[in-house]
């Protein structure tokens, strides 16, 4: 196993297309990253171009510190599962799993036992003689990892491998990917657009949108310290609450400042706000957990109308009118909180987020971590 | 509660019968000639069962059978039959797997050029083959040989139409993660294409045996113009009309011994065309 590094990784297509723009992302040994993002922003792209799959237009691609830009796929010591599994048909599991190394020319006695051992690994014992019509979709995609794992490959790529199984499979499966990423301790590289299997799978997420880096960080980072206002719209569910507005300066504070609303900011803001934030135009985030809603009016809070009430069972939900936006508050489950009354929301004051409200490019802030 | 026998299901059920019936009808008739005596063939058949001969004997295929001859012919058919079907594969489905997947320039000409081979009637490009046939360096190549590349000519638009199509069904993730694993792309389109492209390709190999099979005209000129010592069936069968007109009995027969062959070929390779040899590799 071994890390790999993107530098300035660009893909430009000859009718002048980006798909990636710059790209620059440090993945270090037995790290599982995942590249997320909504479709079209790259993520599957930057993957085939570490493949070999599509040529890297500009960029250096490093694969365990050796330059892999023009080396051909086998040689980079890589293994991919594709969104489709791509099982060949007429041959049986064993086979497709052994497929690589007879490739490679590996002895026939090593090559049994390293199938053996996959089999082993990933729960397919006595499957080995069928052929892929006679299994599950569940059996299938784990005969796909199989036959990536057992080329011991210093960097496995899987290309959304659950997406096409039913959700309930999905998390079982998620789960099965994270305890052969401890066992194994591999070099991952997971694309998906499901924001929750990054979550959940990843040490480090890289968020991109039209081919740029949106932000780069551990779960908890991104979700807690989002750098613009897409990564902290796209990561989480519900999705935060945005309010789109002006800065002001009242009595020596900062005032967040809209048609509807009028919030004082809290002081602790204060050395954030100077450093990051450099125009009027601002947007204001809460996320729906971080939002007490209460019928008593509150000094420096939000006005809305509840509309509605959704029950999930670990939470309750209230749709909350404010101006014409609609926001998501989290509430306790069972609360049933009353329909078509004014309410008062109280975010969390160490859990506001604001952003510059960059419409034309919608943020290029970009963070490392 | 739902009637087992709605008159919607025996209206299906009479078309299904009646379309079998139809299908099958001739082949009767041309049995029943072919076993006919000559009473029956000129009268029409028995009463009060009009549909069956009088006498019926098989005399009509002991002639032909016993006939050294038939056999001869048959048997070079079939050769030819196969040869054309390795030859136009062979260089059939390489080429349709080019044009399936790559994409260059004048890829529409290419495609255009072979289908326009077609274009021309048999009769109006016969002279000119058969004449290349003749020339130095082809006239002594095999007679089978020379046949079959005929045969190809008018097979291999065929080949490469029905092959595309079948290439371009299969998914090209199967190429990309052999090619990810270290498979060159030879290997890849015979180790992993080409085994799940055979349903449709056998689909190909069974039309042009059959084109082969029948191919009168060309076979004739090309064998016409050669020195030739066995002739292709349909040739010969021709050459056994003569100028009378022949009896209704002999064409029966005829032309199901004709057919016998690829009726069983056709039963043989059937299995091969198992629809949904691609389901289970991908999702």
């Amino acid at each position: 196993m071994a890390g790999l590094r993107l530098e300035h990784i660009q893909k430009k297509y000859p009718n002048g297309f980006e798909a990636v723009k710059d790209l620059s992302i440090d993945i270090k040994d037995g790290e599982f990253v995942s590249l997320v993002g909504p479709s079209g922003c790259g993520k599957s792209t930057t993957l085939r171009m570490i493949a070999g799959l599509e040529d890297i237009s500009g960029g250096k691609l490093l694969i365990g510190d050796k330059l892999a830009n023009n080396v051909a796929s086998k040689d980079r010591g890589i293994a991919m599962v594709f969104q489709s599994y791509a099982l060949f048909p007429h041959m049986s599991v064993a086979a497709n799993i052994g497929f690589g190394l007879k490739i490679n020319k590996v002895d026939k006695k090593i090559r049994n036992d390293k199938i053996e051992w996959a089999l082993d690994l990933l729960d397919l014992n006595g499957l080995g003689d069928r052929k892929p019509s006679e299994l599950s979709g569940g059996q299938r995609q784990r005969v796909a990892l199989g036959r990536a794992l057992v080329l011991d490959p210093e960097v496995l790529l899987l290309d959304e491998p659950l997406s096409n199984l039913d959700a309930k499979l999905r998390v079982k499966m998620r789960t099965e990917l994270k305890r052969i990423h401890k066992q194994l301790k591999s070099t991952i590289i997971y694309v998906t657009h499901d924001q929750a299997e990054a979550m959940t799978l990843s040490d480090r997420i890289a968020i991109m949108k039209n081919g740029d880096l949106m932000q780069i960080g551990s779960p908890t980072e991104i979700y807690t310290r989002p750098a613009n206002r897409f990564v902290a719209g796209f990561i989480g569910s519900p999705p935060m609450n945005f309010l789109e507005g002006e800065l002001a300066h009242e009595n020596g504070n900062n005032v967040f400042i809209n048609k509807d609303v009028k919030y004082v900011l809290p002081a602790s803001m204060k050395s954030y706000i100077e450093t990051n934030i450099s125009q009027k135009e601002v947007v204001l985030g809460m996320r729906p957990e971080d939002l007490a809603i209460s019928l008593t009016p509150a000094t420096n809070g939000i006005e809305g109308v509840s509309i509605i009430t959704e029950t999930l069972g670990s939470d309750d939900f209230v749709a909350v009118e404010v101006g014409k936006k609609l926001f998501s508050v989290r509430t306790e489950p069972g609360s049933n909180f009353p329909t078509d009354k004014k309410v008062y929301l109280t975010p969390a004051e160490d859990k506001l987020h604001l952003f510059n409200n960059d419409n034309a490019t919608d943020d290029a802030k970009v963070r490392f971590a | 509660m739902k009637k087992k026998w709605s008159i919607e299901k025996i209206f299906w059920l009479f078309l299904m019968v009646f379309s079998i019936l139809i299908v099958l009808f001739p082949i009767y008739i041309m049995f029943k000639y072919s076993i006919s005596d000559r009473a029956s063939w000129i009268t029409g058949g028995k009463y009060p069962i009009p549909w069956w001969p009088f006498d019926p004997n098989f005399e009509m295929y002991n002639y032909y059978l016993s006939d050294g001859r038939f056999w001869s012919s048959a048997w070079f058919s079939v050769k030819i039959a196969f040869l054309t079907i390795i030859i136009s594969m062979g260089l059939g489905a390489p080429a349709a797997y080019a044009l399936a997947r790559f994409k260059f320039w004048g890829i529409g000409i290419v495609l255009f050029l072979i289908l326009s081979v077609r274009m021309f009637p048999d009769v109006s490009s016969v002279l000119p083959v058969a004449q290349f046939f003749n020339l130095d360096f082809v006239y002594h190549l095999p007679i089978t040989l020379k046949v079959a590349m005929g045969h190809t000519l008018l097979g291999l638009p065929y080949i490469i139409l029905i092959a595309i199509g079948v290439f371009q069904t299969i998914p090209i993730d199967l190429e990309e993660q052999a090619q990810v694993m270290g498979a060159t792309k030879f290997y890849a389109f015979t180790r992993i294409i080409l085994p799940v492209a055979l349903p449709g390709l056998a689909a190909g190999a069974i039309y042009v045996f059959l084109l082969s099979w029948n191919e009168f005209v060309f076979s004739y000129f090309i064998t016409a113009t050669s020195i030739a010592d066995v002739i292709p069936l349909p040739v010969y069968l021709k050459t056994l009309l003569g100028a009378f007109s022949p009896n209704p009995v002999s064409i029966a027969t005829l032309s199901l011994l004709v057919s016998m062959p690829v009726i069983i070929f056709t039963f043989i390779v059937q299995k091969y065309m198992i629809a949904g040899a691609t389901a289970g590799a991908v999702k």
